[in-house]
């Protein structure tokens, strides 16, 4: 796109009329153009006032009490891995956890963690956050009806799974929409779940 | 009094400066090592002095009280979570501001959500937040057609003209070409004077 291309199409690209292709060239031609760039900061200069809007706007209720329950514990100091890496290693902490529970309580229904569809993360992850409330509520019920040694091993396994849990989700805030890091995500939430349902069955046969 | 500075990309202009009351109030590097031991405690409080500037960008940048407290709230956690990474390089509030910028972006992707509706008329909360924090008619005229923008336009609008950020930061922030920021800016200008001369 030449200087006059884009002064002839400036008015249509701000009312978003331009096709994808010439708004694109528009906007590479900038890139390029001090003069163009130049000319439409004259044209446009800083809208008044904006500068001296205010910095800080304080939430109309207190967001802390919300924040402060999705806060998860994490320990030590960690090692900044690249996404791959940080999926990998969840993938190994699942395994890891699946074959402790497998071994010290009793088999359950199978989970389907490769079968599950790309899907968009955070609806699903607020459903299944909210049932993993519930079932560590009732779990901490039954606290009492529970040795030392069993509440050990589920206390271990749950740390693994929502360590693996933090995990996948920091690899996926760091590269949002990569279909397979959204299934990790899911099938460690339901890793999750299964535990937490067998570990409750546990403790009402105790 | 002491003051807790905020991260400003153009300090004297836009830092917001928080008084404390002497001997109150722990450094924000010892606040940051604290959480980053898992202190939730000064965790809480690396919160407070932080969430008006943050709840502020994402207001803007949605448009929608509701989903800013939404995006405020997922910013934190989101920063709980690489508070172990956080080395220092740069100051805690700049990396807290492109975190929740990645955060809005990464919402907004992954949502596959494209924002076309008019909030300024639309959203009453928005409406009585901004009502709430316009010093003049025209603070709140501002903020209202700032909202009526398209999310791209609005984006730059926001980072560039009130956050003070300049093309090449907003470029690297959030993935766009330095044309795209320059373009999205003279649309938002543009139609910003045209919505307020009406």
């Amino acid at each position: 796109m030449t200087c006059t291309e884009l002064r002839d199409r400036l008015d249509a690209y701000v009312r978003g009329r331009l096709a994808p292709g010439d708004a694109a060239a528009l906007e590479d031609h900038l890139t390029g153009c001090a003069a163009c760039s130049a000319w439409l900061e004259q044209l446009e200069p800083s809208t008044e006032g904006a500068a001296a809007l205010a910095k800080s706007i304080e939430p109309a209720s207190d967001l802390w009490p919300g924040i402060q329950a999705r806060l998860t514990p994490f320990r030590g100091t960690r090692v900044t891995l690249p996404s791959w890496a940080l999926a990998a290693a969840a993938v190994v902490l699942i395994a890891l956890s699946s074959a402790i529970t497998a071994l010290l309580l009793r088999p359950g229904p199978g989970t389907t963690m490769a079968s599950t569809p790309a899907v968009s993360v955070s609806p699903l992850e607020a459903q299944y956050a909210a049932a993993a409330t519930e079932l560590s509520t009732e779990l901490e019920r039954a606290r009492t009806r529970l040795s030392p040694a069993t509440l050990a091993v589920i206390e271990r396994n749950l740390a693994v799974i929502d360590s693996a849990l933090a995990e996948s989700r920091r690899a996926l805030a760091g590269d949002p929409g990569n279909a397979a890091l959204e299934r990790l995500v899911i099938a460690t939430w339901q890793q999750k779940m299964d535990f937490l349902r067998r570990a409750t069955a546990l403790s009402g046969e105790s | 009094m002491s003051t807790l500075a905020l991260a400003s990309p153009h300090p004297g202009v836009l830092a917001a400066r928080i008084p404390l009351a002497p001997h109150a109030a722990p450094a924000v590097s010892e606040l940051v090592q604290r959480a980053q031991r898992g202190d939730e405690e000064a965790f809480g409080a690396l919160y407070r002095a932080h969430v008006g500037r943050v709840h502020a960008l994402c207001l803007r940048l949605s448009g929608d009280a509701q989903a800013a407290g939404e995006l405020t709230q997922d910013v934190f956690v989101r920063v709980w979570e690489a508070l172990p990474s956080f080395r220092g390089e740069s100051a805690f509030g700049s990396w807290l501001f492109r975190l929740a910028m990645n955060v809005f972006l990464g919402k907004r992707r992954a949502t596959g959500r494209r924002e076309r509706r008019v909030f300024s008329t639309a959203e009453p909360a928005f409406l009585e937040q901004a009502r709430e924090r316009a010093h003049s008619g025209e603070q709140l005229d501002l903020e209202q057609a700032i909202a009526a923008l398209p999310p791209g336009a609005r984006s730059v609008f926001v980072l560039h003209d009130v956050e003070g950020y300049q093309h090449g930061e907003i470029a690297r922030m959030t993935g766009i070409a330095e044309g795209t920021s320059k373009a999205q800016l003279f649309r938002a200008r543009r139609l910003l004077r045209e919505a307020l001369s009406r």
